[in-house]
């Protein structure tokens, strides 16, 4: 008898080892939460640790944090499909024109592709693209975790249900236990940027950025930061910021804490009419590139050791383009979307002559 | 006996393989015959009986990709089959239901609310003389607009002055639309209002001073339901002088209302103000901070404001409280011109959130 519950306890024990093993419970998820989170639009995504998927909500004003739970590694290092637009629209019973793709992220375990979309009634769609399937990401049963994004001006006591502020989100990244949020109000013309910590807390940060505007000639602090990233600089971490027009700015990243107003380096000018679209970081034997797809001109190219090594501060007005050198690609044109894929590889989403989306990929 | 037990056995198993082959060929045969009923109640799904459909063999596509099943979920209930798709289907579009390879039946969904149609309810500013450097418009929708495509692609303005089309407003990657998608604000390129600046010196402010413009907005543009506008819709713009003065409270007249009453009070702007900043930055104190419950109506083109209390006023002391971030047409705040270097040492630039003007009930 004995035998029997030594037996049941050493296996109970194995059963309890093996359910941790196959499901540990992180310590970023656990504070996640199952259920619907009520997501009302999606403007960004970005990947985080642990296949944990950032959305940025610009109508309900809110970060989610979802876990995709799409933890298994796989090697990827190409993407294409032509038609891309039409073919993803078939699969939702629809033609291209009923959808708008609004952002594209690259699981960095699966290196399954994701894209959020919007439908004409407004529905917001999780896809994403594997093994060359478009599958349906839910957005009701899932497990998550959000956070509002906080206004800077204190709302008076008042009566009326005031109309709500819109944020347009911009561009969202994670870096290093922190999420990132840049973007417009619908109110104003003034620049949002917040930053809080993942797991979230009820922490907020809203730094104000001031940076000089070199095709505006003049320091500024309205203009919205249309997509980032974070670059590491002599073991420092810097925001690296690009805005319409379209200077490159550098803001360090430990500065950017409470409500500190900081001010930027301007390094670059890549040329105004034009407003940025995407930026990425990515490494090839042992260097580091940043490319950025733009509205007017080509994706661009800048050499990290540029970035790094530059002195230069531009402080003057730019007609054309100054500062650090960079590389337009030239067959890179149109592009809408960029992500990284993986070492060396990056996929994108690029306008064609037919106004059709192709899904590609490339090497740096 | 065991002989005769095994024979009996391999009969009964090629009789089932046999009906399974029959049932097969059936089925196959059984083309543009398998739906009994079929209902589709809107947009958002399709119910049918089939005797003889598997659920692992059905799919229902757009006619125009036959092999490209359209995601969604299906339920099925003995013979009776549900599919909702992920995405409502689209109106006028043609779908199939398949049964493996084989359309077994042919359909379309009619518009939802194909009764009710999207009417542009205002313009703002409402006024048609505006100062140069306008900085913004708003549309107000009667129903949610579509999210998809480019509102810019529905909107065009000609410079009637020199009968050519212009671009005035500033495109965005992110349409700044209200959370209902009713309202959408459109910009006047910033970049060109401000003077002095690159946009501003190679391509002039977006309207010019002594020029009339007409704004179109086309009958095309689709709501969320599909439907498209009504009509098309014009507003007309006749562009005055630059407006270089920041709103300054202490020069609205204040019509303070009468006590024991329930009499509006009426702030005049002396100028059109932003319609929905107006809407948003003033609350009513008494002199213990308190706000007044009440309703706010804009007027006279935007140059008035009226506050209707829900009680009776009480003598006494109240302030209007109002958020420094109203602006004029011109984006000008309570704070500083939308014109202005932050850096220089510009006096004219005050701080401060909030303003508040006093006014005595008596």
């Amino acid at each position: 008898m004995k035998k029997i519950v030594f037996t049941l306890i050493g296996v109970g024990l194995a059963i309890t080892l093996v359910s941790y093993i196959n499901n540990p419970k992180s310590s970023l998820t656990s504070n996640f939460v199952e259920g619907n989170p009520e997501v009302a639009s999606i403007n960004a995504l970005s990947f985080g640790p642990e296949g944990i998927l950032f959305l940025g909500d610009s109508k309900s004003a809110t970060i989610f944090a979802l876990e995709t739970k799409d933890t298994k590694n796989n090697n990827v290092s190409e993407a294409n499909m032509e038609n891309f637009d039409t073919k993803l629209a078939a699969t939702l019973g629809t033609t291209a024109d009923n959808i708008q793709i609004t952002d594209m992220a690259v699981n960095p375990i699966s290196k399954a592709i994701y894209f959020s979309l919007n439908s004409t009634n407004g529905t917001p769609l999780l896809m994403k693209l594997s093994n060359g399937k478009f599958e349906n990401v839910s957005l009701k049963d899932v497990s998550y975790s959000k956070i509002k994004l906080a206004d800077p001006v204190e709302d008076v006591k008042d009566n009326r249900g005031r109309d709500q502020r819109v944020w347009a989100i911009a561009d969202l990244k994670y870096h290093n236990g922190k999420v990132m949020v840049s973007g417009l109000s619908n109110k104003e013309f003034s620049s949002t940027f917040r930053s809080m910590p993942f797991p979230f807390t009820n922490e907020q940060d809203y730094a104000s950025l001031e940076m000089y505007h070199t095709a505006h000639g003049r320091y500024e602090t309205y203009s919205p930061i249309k997509t980032f990233d974070v670059v590491n600089i002599n073991k420092k971490d810097y925001l690296l910021a690009s805005y319409t027009c379209t200077p490159l700015v550098l803001f360090p990243i430990d500065e950017l804490k409470g409500n500190n107003h900081v001010k930027g380096r301007t390094i670059a000018e890549i040329g105004a009419g034009n407003s940025p679209l995407d930026m990425v970081i990515m490494k090839k034997n042992g260097k580091s590139y940043m490319l950025m797809a733009n509205t007017r001109h080509s994706t661009v190219k800048i050499d990290f050791e540029s970035i790094a090594s530059t002195k230069e501060s531009l402080t003057e007005r730019v007609e054309g383009t100054d500062g650090v050198a960079f590389e337009p690609l030239p067959n890179m044109k149109n592009v809408v979307q960029l992500d990284n894929l993986n070492n060396g590889n990056f996929v994108y989403l690029q306008k064609t002559d037919n106004d059709q989306l192709a899904l590609k990929s490339s090497s740096i | 006996m065991k002989s005769l037990i095994y024979s009996i056995k391999k009969i009964r198993f090629y009789l089932v393989f046999f009906y399974a082959i029959f049932s097969f060929s059936c089925k196959q045969n059984t083309e543009n015959k398998t739906i009994v009923k079929f209902e589709i109640t809107d947009t958002e799904s399709v119910s049918f009986n089939s005797d003889t459909s598997l659920l692992d063999d059905l799919t229902v596509v757009l006619a125009e990709h036959p092999d490209t099943p359209i995601i969604g979920d299906w339920l099925p209930d003995g013979k009776h089959f549900t599919f909702t798709p992920l995405l409502p289907f689209t109106a006028d579009k043609i779908y199939e239901i398949r049964d493996e390879e084989n359309t077994i039946y042919r359909f379309s969904v009619k518009p939802k609310n194909s009764e009710t149609y999207t009417e542009i309810e205002a313009i703002y500013p409402t006024t048609d003389s505006v100062p140069e450097n306008l900085l913004k418009m708003y549309l107000v929708f009667s129903n949610p607009m579509q999210e998809v495509g480019n509102a810019l692609d529905y909107i065009t303005v000609t410079d009637n002055t020199i009968n050519k089309e212009v671009d005035v407003f500033l495109e965005l990657q992110s349409e700044l639309w209200n959370k209902e998608h009713t309202v959408l604000t459109l910009w006047l390129d910033p970049g060109r209002v401000k003077t002095d600046l690159i946009p501003n010196q190679k391509m002039g402010l977006p309207i010019q001073k002594g020029h009339e413009y007409t704004i179109e907005i086309h009958s095309d543009w689709k709501d969320a339901n599909g439907q498209p506008l009504t009509k098309s819709y014009y507003k007309k713009l006749i562009v005055t002088n630059r407006d270089n003065e920041m709103p300054k409270t202490d020069l609205w007249s204040i019509s303070v209302p009468k006590p024991n009453t329930k009499e509006p009070l009426n702030i005049d702007f002396k100028e059109p103000m932003d319609y929905f900043l107006v809407m948003e930055c003033f609350v009513i104190q008494d002199s213990s901070n308190n706000s007044i419950k009440g309703t706010f109506t804009v007027s006279n083109k935007e140059t008035k404001l009226q506050f209707k209390p829900e009680m009776n006023w009480e003598k006494g002391d109240y302030s209007i409280v109002i958020e420094s971030r109203l602006e004029d047409l011109a984006g000008n705040n309570l704070n500083h011109l939308f014109d202005t270097d932050l850096k220089t040492n510009n006096t004219t630039i005050q701080t401060g959130t909030y303003k508040s003007a006093t006014f005595r009930v008596q």
